[in-house]
């Protein structure tokens, strides 16, 4: 038995060794309503986004809120909207991850640097051969 | 021992039994077989003789059945045709499988808008069967569709048997009306407590152009795009995406307008923009291109491929000039040679192989793929090697996927695959790796009832160009139940799994974030008569500190189809709402909609739709409600399509000389087939196709009424008048009538354990078990000369037929009266308990 117990502590130590925890300074520099940009590149044709990120609370490095945007698909077709709530954490004093919970069950993930008012990075749904996937960014319109 | 004439007593016939203490009991067993459907009651088993000296008790052994009710409901055809605006028969054999006489109330739900079925009583005997006729009336406008009205048989309150009839529905006004483009102009618009969109407008055109060739398009304009609510309108059912317009005629096709295409997996995959596509198959060989702007201007899309088929086997070529420096940023020159091949034995297998040059390179790529297709197998193992990835209008740099499943068994099936793939977009720097498996077992444990479970892991790892990055791992093991069947539907899950994230920052530290995470849900949809209602909630919950969200619950529930009224041009609604908390780390919401679709005079249609939703727009300290409208009229244009018709009748061929006769009469509710299209024979036998298609004509046999053969499945065609006979079989009823022996004594067998074999000249049997009546009916024996012989296996009384054989000539829809066929008991065999003799005592008759 308590070999047993050893093992996923061990497994734990292992998988902790190299490396650090968050440490975003303290609180993570994201509160606000941020104007959404996002381009789907993958799979083609891909479509783009433009939308509202509302960061509406923030404890410690963790923060959570909703996201709504509309989705113009690039090869044509008719414009719709996916929204959410969302649930992040600033991993640095300039990095956060945060995943969108756009449909039921399927969540969005983005990873983004934090430079004052903006916030640039990649996103990727779900994952598999054809996941969806792009890039993205924020310009903070409000407190 | 003596046993009763109508059971078996398997233990000894006589012993003796030792002396025992005086008034001491004494258990003395007695074996006995139960005759199958033996009827609720006293079954006596026999009498049991106790004799000691010269006293002698005799003592009746009797065996008291319980009384079983049971039932069965089966519709007369397999699948009945029935056109719009028209009465339909339903026919629904009703049967008694229980073993007293009883009563089945049978009741029966229709869709939307048929005339209600009256319910109806039957009291049938043990092993009775009698066809019930119920009347309908299918409503005018209904649509050519299929529909499935149910009926249930009751005994007592109890549901005994479902039976849901399959009926297939021809409306003669959508065969009868000419065919040409429609046009459907919508106005849209919404609006709420603080936001009014601008209106839009949205065109859509569809239909047949000329003989064969049908054209689809559609366009959208609005007022004002700054204050548009384009997810408001959609909603609604607007289209607000990019203009197109659609022909397409026998072997070619062309669209322009906002258009794409894929040529392959090496020489471009999801190519879009504003022009023209088009392509083409004239015998063996096809081809297909396109060219077009980018949407911003940035760029030509042009390419196009060409094919030849040589027997099993296609090769084609393919170029293209892709170049998109806009969103995607996307570039690609290539030229690629493309083969396939299907050697047989459902295999198919596939290589590509091109020349790619991109902004930033260039180089050869490969494609490789094997695909099965079986009844029990499915395979596909897919690689592709292409220079400058999704940058270069490729799927990746490297990918390869693998897919296998296997149907074990009715129960048992098994489904698997795997991903990996590499990509380094040239241009933007950095690396994408991707790579996952899943296994997912399934069994049956009923027909309408399976457990599923999966173990997947997935994984992917992004690299930027400065040196930071972010990995994710998913390792989740679910399993689910899930019950389809009938009106009802409901499945039930549960997930536990962990995620793994590790960031690495530009300075070169990884930050790892582990939690794990474990889900519960359930869900239910019933469909009933005037609504179709769902629900389901479900749990979440993920390790703290890690930045997923903690917990979640989540409840929907939801209403479709709301048809409260019964005319077809009545309104229908639908509501749903979803409630989600997250239990104090966001606010809950409550997400609800309601919408109505609503015939107006005058072809015109009126769509509301109303929604509440606190994401969509959570700036504000109050969530209105968004109310979209949508109003639509169709137009036929100036000219109408005149297509050819193709006519016949189905008529009942009773002397089967194939010509119809003047005293042969049409037959109502048959269905005939030319590929994908379906006409319904209306009360004298009539029927119409669209179109002359050089594709034989085909009586579907399952809506032919018992009774009746379509000698001829395949006829002609051409826009002639085609007439098909069915023959009427013979139905022959046989009586089994016992008569005294010569020693006087008579059978005893209940009939429902004696048959009766119909064999015909050429040695084809028919077998069939009599009734609790001794009655036996063939209800559709083909035209020709039989022997009718019964058959005694199914009771342990020895029994013969008396008399001569009972041989009839069948003729087409001859129905006479009932032949008798007279049996008695078989000559006593007396066994003397000799040598050879095991059961000693006991006597056979």
């Amino acid at each position: 038995m308590r070999r047993l117990l050893l093992v996923p502590i061990a497994l734990g130590l292992a998988a902790c060794a190299g490396s650090d925890g968050p440490d975003c300074g303290g609180t993570a520099p994201v509160a606000g309503t941020w104007e959404y940009h996002a381009v789907q590149n993958t799979p083609p044709p891909g479509a783009t986004l433009v939308g509202t990120l509302v960061v509406s609370d923030v404890t410690g490095c963790e923060f959570s809120g909703t996201l709504s945007a509309d989705v113009t698909p690039n090869g044509g077709g008719s414009v719709f909207t996916l929204a959410g709530p969302f649930f992040g954490i600033a991993v640095s004093s300039s990095v956060i991850n945060f995943d969108a919970q756009l449909n039921p069950g399927v969540t969005r993930t983005h990873v983004a640097d934090v430079l004052s008012d903006s916030l640039a990075g990649e996103w990727i749904e779900g994952t598999g051969i054809s996941a969806p996937r792009g890039t993205f960014w924020a310009r903070r319109t409000g407190p | 021992m003596r046993p009763g004439p109508r059971a078996e007593v398997l233990s000894a016939y006589a012993g003796t039994i030792t002396p025992q203490t005086p008034d001491s009991d004494r258990a003395i067993t007695i074996v006995t077989r139960i005759p199958a459907r033996a009827a609720a009651g006293i079954l006596p088993v026999g009498e049991a003789e106790f004799i000691a000296d010269s006293v002698s008790i005799v003592v009746p052994i009797e065996l008291v059945i319980e009384r079983v009710r049971r039932a069965s409901i089966l519709p007369s055809r397999p699948t009945y045709g029935a056109l719009a605006g028209q009465k339909l028969l339903l026919g629904i054999e009703v049967r008694n499988l229980g073993n007293s006489p009883d009563t089945v109330s049978i009741v029966a739900d229709v869709p939307v808008g048929w005339s209600r079925i009256i319910g109806q009583r039957v009291a049938l005997i043990p092993g009775e069967r009698r066809v019930v006729t119920f009347e309908t009336k299918v409503p005018q406008g209904a649509g050519s569709t299929a529909a499935y009205p149910a009926f249930r048989a009751l005994m007592g309150d109890s549901v005994v048997a479902l039976a849901t009839v399959p009926v297939q529905v021809e409306d003669p006004a959508e065969r009868d009306r000419p065919v040409g483009p429609q046009l459907t102009v919508g106005s849209s618009t919404a609006f709420g407590d603080s936001v009014a969109s601008s209106p839009a407008f949205d065109f859509a055109l569809s239909g047949a152009v000329a003989n064969g060739v049908a054209v689809i398009g559609r366009a959208s304009f609005a007022l004002d795009e700054a204050t548009l609510d384009r997810r408001a309108l959609a909603r609604a059912g607007a289209y607000l995406g990019g203009a197109f317009i659609s022909i397409r005629g026998p072997g070619w096709y062309g669209t322009a307008g906002n258009t794409g295409t894929t040529l392959s997996s090496l020489t471009g995959i999801g190519a879009f923009g504003r022009g023209v596509t088009g392509g083409g198959a004239r015998g063996p060989a096809s081809m297909t291109g396109m060219v077009a702007d980018v949407p911003n201007g940035t760029g030509v899309q042009a390419g196009g491929r060409a094919d030849y088929q040589i027997k099993r086997s296609t090769i084609g070529v393919a170029a293209s000039h892709f170049a998109d420096a806009g969103a995607s940023g996307r570039g690609l020159d290539a030229v690629g040679l493309i083969g396939s091949t299907n050697p047989g034995a459902g295999f198919r297998l596939s290589a590509e192989a091109a020349w790619r040059q991109y902004d930033g390179g260039s180089g050869a790529g490969v494609a490789l793929g094997v695909e099965r297709n079986t009844d029990k197998d499915l395979l596909s193992v897919m690689f592709a090697h292409a220079p400058g990835g999704s940058q270069a209008y490729g799927r990746a740099l490297s990918d390869v996927s693998a897919v296998w499943g296997r149907r074990f068994s009715d129960r048992v099936a098994l489904q698997t695959n795997m991903f990996s793939s590499v990509d380094r977009p040239p241009r933007a720097g950095g690396e994408f790796k991707a790579n996952g498996w899943a296994v997912g077992p399934r069994y049956a444990i009923r027909p309408d009832l399976s457990a599923e479970l999966e173990v997947r892991r997935n994984s992917f790892e992004s690299q930027n160009v400065s040196g930071g990055g972010f990995a994710s791992t998913d390792m989740t093991t679910s399993a689910a139940l899930r019950k389809v069947g009938g009106r009802t539907m409901w499945t039930a899950g549960a997930s536990v799994g962990s995620t793994k994230r590790t960031t690495t920052l530009s300075s070169g530290t990884a930050i790892d974030l582990t939690a794990q995470r474990y889900g519960i849900s359930a869900g239910a949809a019933v469909i009933l008569p005037r609504m179709v209602l769902s629900g389901g909630a479900d749990y979440s919950r993920s390790g703290t500190g890690s930045g997923f969200a903690p917990r979640q619950a989540r409840l929907t529930l939801g209403a479709s189809r709301i048809a409260p009224f019964s005319s077809p041009r009545a309104p229908i609604f639908r509501a749903e709402a979803e409630i989600t908390s997250w239990f104090g780390d966001q606010p809950s919401t409550v997400v609800a909609r309601i919408g109505t679709e609503l015939p107006l005079p005058g072809e015109f249609s009126l769509v509301v739709d109303a929604e509440r939703n606190p994401l969509i727009r959570p700036a504000g300290d109050r969530t209105p409600w968004i109310v979209a409208l949508r109003l639509e009229r169709g137009f036929s244009l100036g000219w109408a399509v005149h297509t050819p018709m193709t006519r016949g009748t189905v008529f009942q061929d009773r002397n089967g000389n194939g010509v119809r006769d003047s005293d042969e009469q049409g037959l109502a509710g048959v269905m005939i087939r030319r590929g994908s299209q379906t006409a319904v024979t209306d009360g004298s036998g009539r029927f119409a196709l669209q179109g002359t298609d050089p594709v034989p004509l085909e009586v579907d046999p399952v809506s032919l009424p018992a009774g009746v053969v379509a000698p001829s499945m395949a006829q002609g065609h051409g826009a002639q008048t085609l007439a098909f006979g069915v023959v009427p079989t013979g139905a022959v009823a046989v009586r089994l009538v016992p008569v005294l022996d010569e020693l006087g004594r008579r059978p005893e067998s209940p009939f429902s354990d004696l048959a009766v074999l119909a064999r015909d000249d050429r040695g084809a049997e028919w077998y069939l078990r009599a009734d609790s009546t001794g009655l036996v009916r063939f209800d559709a024996l083909p035209p020709g000369r039989y022997t009718f012989v019964p058959d005694f296996a199914g009771t342990t009384e020895r029994l013969r037929q008396t008399g001569d054989a009972v041989i009839l000539e069948v003729k087409p829809g001859e129905n006479l009266p009932p032949l008798e066929v007279r049996f008695t008991v078989r000559p006593a065999r007396l066994f003397n308990g000799g040598q050879g003799q095991t059961d000693q005592g006991r006597r056979r008759r």
